[in-house]
């Protein structure tokens, strides 16, 4: 690669450093571990660079960092991904409203209590602002698998929410 | 026009939140819930949902030493200090000249704003791997204004100090699109700013896209702001979170 695709590589890379780190904490739940795994990441790419396709760099950089969680958890004995029953349908679980007054807390505790395969598309979703396609390149999953894991996650949280909101 | 049933409707609700549909989906969709209100209910409380996660879900930005770490470890960022500052600076001053003169015309044509968002964003990078804030050394705004108007033979305005987070750090002179123009840089304990300054008439054509107010857009990863405002144009790049570059940047505009 010429130095000026290095350096148009390194400045588009860098730029998603934040969304990077911030998956990395949401998958290991442990700051230190997210930032050698963030770490870890980068210096992947850097490598592989000549792989990257001009397409996607953020869910290049993530799906990157998801092969490497998966691989750490692996050489842990860690399970890595619990396999769930797919629902049927999307309209199996209800949806519940928001309760009024919720707090920062509220939305961290009730997203705390969703397993790692429903809370990661939730947040790739909203806070990362991913669209389907892309969370399901990021984690690997068939379209079908995102769509059913995120209406699920949806409607548990809807549920947690709705509990908050009762106190 | 055949209405989608309840559960195909349901399936594009995701996707529909970003405008990621094509307009067939989208008329359908929103055809769907013209006639549904149990969906047209469904989709409320899901919209509803996903802006409580958007902005209260907890946010971890990259630690400092993290970015730090990363910054030495780049293979570009190793062959600039090889070069030395000096010889960097001159390499990297040709290849946005070579960049903007050149090859950007030939492979892409972006609007003017858009090749002053690419450019403005490399020199932007470049100054963070060098990690330093560049000639001025300490950041009073006065030296700052007297070093760009020698380096620049114009006038430009003191820089502002910045907010509750960004402080003024440094500044340099540095050329886009063919231009000079004042650069000044911000640091705060999560990333860096940099603030690229040039009279309006200096930029013409992308200062017509501009307008007085900060507007934050989003360029290849990294957070911009720009507003024109009393003859100058305003460029703010940074890595931070969009909520950090919109305070700056009404720190630095008011």
């Amino acid at each position: 690669m010429s130095p000026e695709r290095d350096w148009d590589f390194e400045a588009e890379a860098l730029g998603h450093l934040d969304s990077v780190y911030r998956v990395a904490v949401w998958l290991c739940g442990d700051p230190t571990e997210a930032q050698d795994l963030t770490q870890d990441t980068y210096e992947r790419a850097f490598r592989a660079r000549g792989g990257f396709v001009r397409t996607n760099m953020r869910a290049w950089l993530l799906t990157i960092l998801r092969h490497r969680f998966l691989n750490v958890r692996r050489r842990h004995d860690i399970a890595a991904e619990v396999p769930l029953p797919e629902p049927e349908t999307l309209t199996v679980s209800p949806l519940p409203d928001l309760p009024p007054g919720l707090v920062r807390g509220d939305i961290e505790r009730a997203l705390a209590k969703l397993p790692l395969e429903l809370r990661v598309p939730v947040l790739l979703a909203d806070v990362e602002e991913l669209g389907m396609a892309e969370i399901a390149e990021v984690l690997g999953w068939p379209l079908g698998t995102v769509k059913s894991r995120l209406w699920r996650a949806r409607a548990q949280l809807g549920s947690l929410l709705e509990d908050y909101g009762q106190r | 026009m055949t209405l989608p049933a309840c559960g195909e409707a349901r399936d594009l609700f995701e996707d529909a939140v970003h405008g990621r549909l094509e307009a067939t989906a989208e008329g359908r969709l929103a055809a769907h819930l013209s006639a549904c209100p149990t969906c047209a209910a469904l989709r409320e409380r899901l919209d509803r949902q996903r802006s409580a996660v958007a902005a209260l879900a907890p946010r971890p930005v990259a630690p400092p030493e993290l970015r730090a770490r990363l910054l030495r470890g780049l293979p570009g960022a190793r062959r600039h200090a090889r070069l030395g500052p000096a010889l960097a600076g001159a390499l990297a001053a040709s290849l946005v000249w070579f960049l903007a003169g050149t090859l950007l015309p030939l492979l892409t044509s972006p609007g003017a704003f858009e090749r002053l968002a690419d450019e403005a964003v490399d020199d932007h990078v470049r100054v963070v791997l060098r990690q330093r804030s560049g000639a001025a050394g300490p950041g009073e705004p006065e030296t700052l204004q007297r070093l760009m108007v020698d380096a620049l033979g114009y006038e430009v305005p003191a820089p502002r100090p910045g907010d509750r987070d960004f402080r003024l750090a440094g500044g340099r002179p540095s050329y886009v699109l063919k231009r000079p123009v004042a650069c000044f840089y911000y640091r705060s304990p999560h990333g860096y700013a940099s603030l690229f300054v040039a009279p309006v008439d200096q930029l013409e054509d992308p200062a017509r896209s501009v307008g007085p107010t900060p507007a934050v857009i989003e360029r290849r990863g990294y957070r911009l702001a720009a507003w024109a405002r009393g003859g100058f144009l305003y460029v703010l790049v940074s890595e931070a979170p969009a909520a950090d570059v919109t305070r700056l940047a009404a720190a630095l505009s008011s």
